[in-house]
């Protein structure tokens, strides 16, 4: 029998070359009575091979290797919990101390930070008895010479003198393998792995290579002729004294979230009845009162008290500061989460499943992520820092894995193929083409012999961990310090520390984590809300903004919802005039049904259809027909697969979320199978056919396995609601937050500003006298009093090259005095000459210059003058311009400039320049534009041309493409399918200005033209700043 | 003064295809993962300067891409210019694709500017260059009229031996602002000052120009206008004689060589001319790849009886040796070195090449010498340590007379080996296995240490398992036992 005691796993980036599981598997195979996993300074793939464990007979053991200043190569291995406390801060220790991916520990850190862990030395082959007797003093607890014999040659002799060595420091002997992977197949891997990492070519590495493959889990038969069997029978010794399981680090939560002279129980209890009170002021509904109670047994029954606790708590600041957040996901299927203001879906208004949630089955701990605004995120960030120290709070890893460009560029390099070429390969798995014939490739550049070896390598790397990087907004919270559940490394962001495990590591192993996300249109909406307080008291919040407002579902009938959460895209708005939302549940269903999958393309949804009448609507009894009623028949929701198999077939919550999962994950692997059995069995016993069994599993395995949560869509139709009801009756005040929370969203500025405009909303430039860093309302009251809508001032932060601090300044002098003319700005604000360039070239000086030409000329002739000449101007505005007087720019530069200083323009479209200018192309001057198409009839010939603001590819639309241009009217789609993609190519693929000859197709006020040729014009723009946005 | 500046607008593609123009394949020359240049054929497939090398691969999947080499458009600019010398003295380059010659002493010798200039380009088309021309009075706005859509001829007066005025300045005012050779920075704020044409900028007041966009650039407006001195520094020409040619497809036929090699004596005889020196011997240089990272040179020397700059007499002795000259490989590129050279009248003492040696071993040097005559140069060699695990690869010879080769990276020589043997041979020498005894002209007895060797994959599998044996008589082999194919060979000898 045997234990190995030194092993690096991939999670010793690019040295190790098999994961976790798969040594694991393989020690399990070998019959070996234990192995211990030992990456370098690391436990980061510990948890893997934890769970790994679980289905194998081998018993796992955690241990770390370590290569100190002094040149000492030493493993260490935790028998008990205090023993992993220690190892966990020592690996710390080492990692805080240095740059991101490397440590530093010098010999002298084991004698305070290593009391218990045991020791196995692996010494150097030069003069080894002076840092073997300091090792021995080091560690009196327990110290192994590790014997390592891989046909090195000599190896008898090596024997001998790790033999002598031993006697002479009094150290018993211990086999081990230096195993870097679990068979020796994987040795041209490791050595690829090895040239990545030293940045060279394999051919170039030389001796650096290890001489032999022979780093593997070897057979015990093998290590019987290569071992005396006393150092073989060692291992099993020393593995017998680890009895560690990282199960024992559970149950560590923050004691202070509950008050003293309370259990976790009460006190939850506690809260959620004072919650359920605010919620429900009149009175309390039978039904939710015995939603709470199942929910507050569940809780209990599985403890996980804490996990409400701890949301609750930033809930709760997060509403003090005024900050909006909402919960998401499938956490809004809880009646409690609901009384304790984490979420906000009432029971009343979709019907909640708590086992999408919870469940006993699961053995996971509740996932709740909580969405804040995208701008005040990190002071929430801060609060928990503040609230629990940095020692019991620290964010989540994401491990950076290789996907197929990273792994094709790095195998590429390692093999020494052509740069260019292997930049050719990586790129030709692009979103655009799929197919790329690599033997013909290899051929070409004539290395036709690497081609195997290439793809094999590619291969076996996919999934291969390459570093470790920060989560989004993952936290672990502790009741003792961190760095003893797991080792704390830096990040890349300064001052920012991050754990060695990743999301899934912490929900393995029952630690408590809470996600704190950001999602911009939380920002609009406060934002929104503070700007309608200018001049209405009607909404403070959003609570007073009225349920079910018919002007807003008119909006949304007729797809008028640039800027709307969630159904901006163009695949939601050819959705909306079919679906047609008037209520909170349409939108609901809206969200989730336009979703990646089947559905794509030109197929129609059975909802749709039966929504229309075109199909019936039949359910076979009551019990499906409770579930499916308010779908019409069609399962879409991932809480209605979960419910049918529980009331059809007979599952119970848990189980039946384990088939959601098996649906979600079901072209992965075949865990579908056994669960199908199951639902038809399930269902035949309660008496139903079996033809109408099987049909109801292909429904739910079609729409239901791609369907959203129900409760994660509704948490999503809330916030939908409210921004479609802020545009439909404040349009000026929405444009105004929307564009001060940008980044975000679908469309840019200049898309927004322009669906305002068409909404009738007045936008004003840049000015240096009235614009503030921010987008602000203008003249307000003189609006209201008329019954129109505020106008919208730009502000500077619209300006390319200027920043916020010296927006500020300008303000701030502005309050004093308004500025006079350039020179005065210049000097009072303290604007450097490239700022004032750039508000020149934003047209903002228009009540001091002429022109944005004469304005620039004036600029670039302010002299930067001593402080002291400022009451004598010597040179006054006339002379800076030197008596230079430049004509005015044409319309058209005036625009193209707009575009290039500040992104977008107030003036003409540049499409209608090009039709009205005098040598306009006749082609142009006899398209249509995207509002005449209105008044066409279905199925007429048209020419349309745009500037190409979208391109869309949706990977399972049989190939189709979808295009949007943009003209001074609007937006119109365009469908290219894939025979007509090949004919114009170049023009699809890089073009800025298309002209589009095309059938166009209406169909329920959903009108897109069909392309059938196309003409580039991209040479009539020359350099307009519009990018189009390329998705997928 | 009157200045004709070359502009060669596609030099970065044409350094590696002005020797094949008739190419077909299209080809994109790549900067910063930027199309910087490509050729016509690319052009087909819809690819454009400056967009990015992903959008270029996905129109044009079959396209050759070639990283840009600066230094090699210069190497190319130096030779064009020395071929320009035959036309005048004052050749001055302007990088990193201009040449700027200043004609106004070589109009008498070469029949007025119309005939030059056809000259000049029929010569450039011949070397497989594109070419815009511009003539000014002054080097910088002979530079910027190379930018002019109208050609050179067009303005040339009646005489043949000037510009006309009218139409000069005409031209010159109707240049746009970017051709101005000057920072992006300042280009782009005339452009924002609404200037477009240098009409609007030439004849700005200097004081107002100067404070917007710096005395530098005022300077260059003088200078363009002649208003201000702007001396050119000429070429320099190089001591000795090294020019190549590349070929993307090789060359395999040995006649086909003549032509290349044709050019490049051409260029060597002008050189000569414009030195007026005389060389005694030359050698060509044929370079190929073989397999991956090896190129393999085959030399070719010429020596002459009396020291030459003939054309002619160059050809017709090339002929000759190329008669018994086999090309091993497709020949990618060819080098012409000649440094030998004397003046005319003189005879070239006898030199003995320099290969390397100290000075002071000149008996040694002489032994090598009467054994290299003796036995042929190939004959000897010496041994050097390369970095491998696999002991062929490891151990190298190195000939003698040539400088050793710098390692990459020194052998590390911490890496714990078994014992290896003083002599290897040439290649391993099986042995026989008769009922498990080994055999190699003696019965053989392992002795030592397995030592397990693997690696090469990447070109060829290598994995044995080495020993150390003893023989009946006592001498030690070193052998191994191939693991692929279980074979037992003998690799070297311990003393």
């Amino acid at each position: 029998m045997y234990a190995e005691l030194h092993t690096l796993s991939n999670f010793t980036f690019l040295r190790g070359a098999s994961r976790p599981d798969e040594l694991v598997q393989r020690a399990a195979e070998l019959g070996y009575s234990a192995m211990a996993l030992t990456d370098e300074c690391s436990l980061a793939g510990v948890v893997k091979a934890y769970v790994a464990c679980k289905h194998h007979a081998v018993k796992l053991i955690i241990g770390s290797e370590f290569t100190f200043e002094e040149g000492s190569k030493l493993v260490l291995i935790a028998p008990d919990k205090a023993a992993y406390g220690e190892l966990s801060t020592f690996i710390s220790l080492g990692r805080r101390r240095s740059n991101k991916g490397e440590y530093k520990l010098r010999l002298d850190d084991l004698r305070f930070g290593i009391k218990r862990c045991l020791g196995i030395w692996l010494p150097e082959i030069d003069n080894p008895e002076k840092s073997g007797a300091r090792l021995c003093e080091l560690l009196p607890q327990g110290l192994w010479l590790g014997v390592e014999l891989i046909r090195k040659g000599s190896d008898q002799q090596r024997y001998l003198n790790l033999y002598k060595l031993a006697k002479k420091l009094n150290l018993p002997m211990v086999a081990c393998g230096d195993v870097h992977m679990h068979t020796p197949k994987r040795k041209i891997l490791q050595d690829t792995l090895s040239a990545i990492r030293l940045n060279t070519s394999v051919n170039k590495l030389g001796c650096l290579l290890q001489s032999n493959s022979e780093q593997y889990l070897r057979p015990i038969s093998k290590l019987k002729n290569i071992y005396p069997q006393a150092l073989l029978d060692e291992s099993v010794r020393i593995s017998e004294r680890c009895n560690f399981s990282l199960d024992e680090l559970r149950y560590c939560y923050p004691k202070e979230l509950v008050p003293e002279g309370h259990t976790p129980q009460r006190y939850l209890r506690q809260l959620v009845e004072h919650g359920a009170h605010l919620r429900w002021p009149e009175k309390i509904p039978g039904p939710v009162l015995a939603l709470i109670e199942k929910e507050l047994l569940l809780i209990e029954e599985m403890q996980y008290e804490y996990y409400f606790l701890t949301v609750y708590d930033l809930v709760q600041f997060a509403r003090d500061k005024k900050i909006l957040c909402q919960g998401r996901g499938s956490a809004a299927n809880s009646v409690v989460c609901y009384c304790l203001f984490i979420t906000e879906i009432s029971p009343t208004r979709i019907s909640l499943l708590f086992e999408r949630f919870i469940s006993k089955e699961r053995e996971e701990p509740p996932d709740i992520d909580v969405d804040f605004e995208h701008e005040r995120r990190e002071e929430v960030i801060q609060y928990i820092y503040k609230k629990y120290t940095r020692e019991r709070a620290a964010i989540a890893a994401t491990v950076i894995t290789y996907r197929a460009r990273s792994a094709v560029r790095d195998v590429g390099k390692a093999l020494d193929l052509d740069p260019l070429f292997v930049d050719q390969l990586a790129k030709s798995l692009a979103w655009w083409d799929r197919n790329s014939d690599l033997k013909k490739r290899f051929e070409e550049h004539k290395v036709q012999d690497r081609e195997q070896l290439f793809a094999q390598l590619v291969q076996e790397i996919l999934g291969f961990p390459r570093h470790l990087s920060q989560h989004v907004g993952g936290f672990i919270i502790s009741e003792g310090p961190v760095n003893q559940l797991v080792p704390v490394e830096n990040a890349s962001m300064p001052d920012r520390t991050v754990i060695q495990w990743d999301k899934e590591d912490i929900e393995a192993l029952g630690l408590l984590k809470v996600d704190v996300l950001a999602l911009g249109m939380l920002t609009t909406i406060r934002k929104c809300l503070t700007e309608i307080g200018l001049y209405s008291n009607a909404v403070p919040d959003i609570q007073s903004i009225p349920e079910e407002d018919h002007a807003t579902w008119e909006m949304l009938c007729r797809a008028d919802s640039v800027g709307v959460f969630q159904i901006e895209s163009r695949a939601q708005m050819s959705m909306l005039p079919r679906l047609r939302p008037v209520c909170f549940y349409d939108l609901v269903i809206e969200i989730a049904i336009v979703r990646p999958g089947p559905i794509q393309g030109n197929m129609v949804h059975p909802f749709l259809k039966r929504r229309s009448g075109i199909e019936p609507i039949s359910y076979p009894n009551d019990e499906i027909k409770s579930v499916l009623e308010r779908t019409m028949g069609v399962p879409i929701f991932q809480e209605q697969v979960i419910k049918l198999a529980m009331v059809a077939a007979g599952f119970s919550g848990g189980e039946a979320d384990k088939l959601r999962r098996a649906m979600a994950s079901w072209g992965k692997n075949g865990n579908l199978l056994q669960f199908e059995n199951k639902l038809v069995q399930g269902m035949l016993k309660r008496g139903y056919k079996e033809d109408f069994a099987h049909r109801l599993f292909e429904q739910i395995k079609g729409f239901g396995g791609y369907g959203f949560p129900e409760s994660h869509s509704a948490s999503f139709a809330l916030l939908a609601y409210i921004s479609a009801w802020m545009k439909c009756h404040h349009p000026a005040a929405f444009l105004c937050a929307i564009l001060n929370s940008q980044p975000m969203g679908f469309y840019s500025p200049s898309q927004l500003v322009q669906d305002a405009r068409r909404h009738a909303i007045t936008v004003e430039p840049v000015d240096i006298n009235i614009s503030d860093w921010d987008h602000k309302l203008e003249a307000v009251q003189a609006a209201i009093k008329a019954g129109v809508q505020p106008s919208v001032r730009l502000g500077f932060r619209l300006v390319k090259g200027f920043g916020k601090a010296s927006a500020l300044r300008i303000m701030k002098e502005r309050e004093a005095q308004a500025f006079n003319n350039l020179l005065d700005l210049s000097r009072r604000a303290q604007l450097n000459k490239g700022e004032m360039e750039s508000l020149a070239n934003a047209s903002a000086f228009t009540s001091f210059s002429a022109h944005r030409y004469q304005a620039h000329w004036q600029v670039l002739g302010i002299e930067e003058t001593r402080p002291l000449l400022s009451d004598t101007e010597s040179s006054s505005q006339h002379s800076l311009a030197d008596g230079v007087y430049l004509p005015p720019p044409l319309p058209q530069q005036d625009m193209l400039a707009d575009y290039q200083s500040t992104g977008l323009t107030i003036k003409k479209h540049p499409m209608e320049f090009l039709r009205s200018c005098e040598n306009a192309r006749k082609e142009l001057k006899r398209c249509k534009r995207h509002t005449d198409l209105q008044h066409l009839n279905n199925g007429r010939f048209v020419t349309i041309a745009g500037l190409v603001t979208g391109r869309q590819r949706p990977g399972s639309a049989s190939g189709v493409l979808f295009l949007t241009l943009e003209d001074e009217t609007g937006n119109t789609n365009i469908v290219v399918w894939k025979s007509v993609q090949v004919r114009f190519r170049q023009s699809l693929l890089a073009s800025k200005l298309l002209l589009v000859k095309g059938v166009m197709e209406c169909k329920n006020e959903v009108i897109h033209v069909v392309m059938g040729e196309a003409l580039d014009l991209s040479y009539l723009l020359d350099d307009l700043a519009v990018r189009s946005r390329d998705f997928h | 003064m009157l200045w004709l500046c070359l502009r060669f607008a596609r030099l970065p593609l044409e350094v590696f295809t002005h020797s094949q123009p008739e190419c077909t394949q299209p080809i994109v020359i790549i900067e910063q993962h930027r199309v910087h240049c490509c050729n016509a054929h690319a052009e087909d497939m819809g690819v454009k300067i400056r967009s990015s090398w992903a959008t270029a691969c996905t129109l044009c999947p079959d396209a050759r891409a070639i990283e840009r080499v600066p230094a090699q458009e210069q190497k190319a600019l130096q030779s064009l210019a020395l071929w320009c010398y035959q036309f005048t003295s004052a050749v001055s380059v302007e990088a990193p694709d201009k040449l700027l010659l200043e004609l106004q002493g070589s109009l008498a010798m070469f029949g007025g500017l119309h005939a030059l200039l056809l000259c000049i380009q029929q010569g450039v088309h011949a070397q497989g260059y594109s070419l815009a021309t511009g003539l000014a009075p002054t080097p910088k706005a002979a530079s910027l009229m190379s930018y002019s859509k109208v050609q050179a001829s067009n303005y040339i007066n009646s005489s043949g031996l000037g510009l006309v005025p009218e139409k000069f300045t005409a031209l010159l005012n109707a240049l746009p602002v970017s051709t101005l050779n000057t920072s992006e920075q300042i280009i782009a704020k005339l452009c924002r000052t609404g200037f477009e044409s240098l009409s609007d900028v030439l004849h700005l007041p200097y004081a107002a120009a100067g404070k917007r966009y710096g005395k530098a650039f005022v300077l260059y407006l003088q200078q363009i206008l002649g208003e201000v001195s702007d001396p050119q520094s000429t070429i320099c020409l190089p001591e000795s004689f090294t020019e190549s040619l590349h070929f993307m497809q090789g060359i395999t036929e040995t006649e086909a060589l003549l032509f290349p090699m044709q050019r490049l004596l051409s260029l060597l005889c002008i050189y000569l001319r414009v030195r007026q020196l005389h060389c005694t011997t030359f050698t060509c240089l044929f370079e190929h790849q073989s397999g991956q990272d090896k190129t393999q040179i085959q030399t070719l020397k010429l020596d002459f009886s009396r020291p030459q700059n003939n054309l002619k007499h160059f050809m017709v002795l090339l002929g000759i040796k190329l008669e018994n000259f086999t090309i091993t490989a497709p020949v990618e590129s060819i080098t012409l070195q000649a440094n030998k050279l004397c003046r005319a009248e003189q005879a070239s003492a006898t030199l003995f090449p320099g290969f390397g040696l100290a000075a002071d071993d000149s008996t040694l040097r002489l032994l090598f010498d009467k054994l290299s005559a003796r036995l042929g140069t190939n004959a000897m060699y010496g041994l050097c340590m390369q970095d491998s695990h696999i002991p062929e690869y490891a151990w190298q010879t190195q000939p003698v007379l040539h400088p050793a080769s710098q390692h990459k990276r020194p052998v590390p020589y911490q890496i714990k080996t078994g014992q290896r043997p003083i002599w290897l041979l040439n290649k391993p020498l099986p042995l026989q296995c008769r009922r498990h005894q080994l055999y190699w002209h003696g019965k053989l007895e392992l002795i030592e240490d397995t030592e397990r060797l693997e690696g090469n994959w990447w070109h060829k599998p290598v994995q044995r398992d080495y020993f150390v044996a003893r023989r009946e008589d006592g001498t030690c082999c070193w052998i191994f036992q191939d693991r692929l194919t279980r074979h037992w060979f003998i690799q070297g000898l311990f003393g």
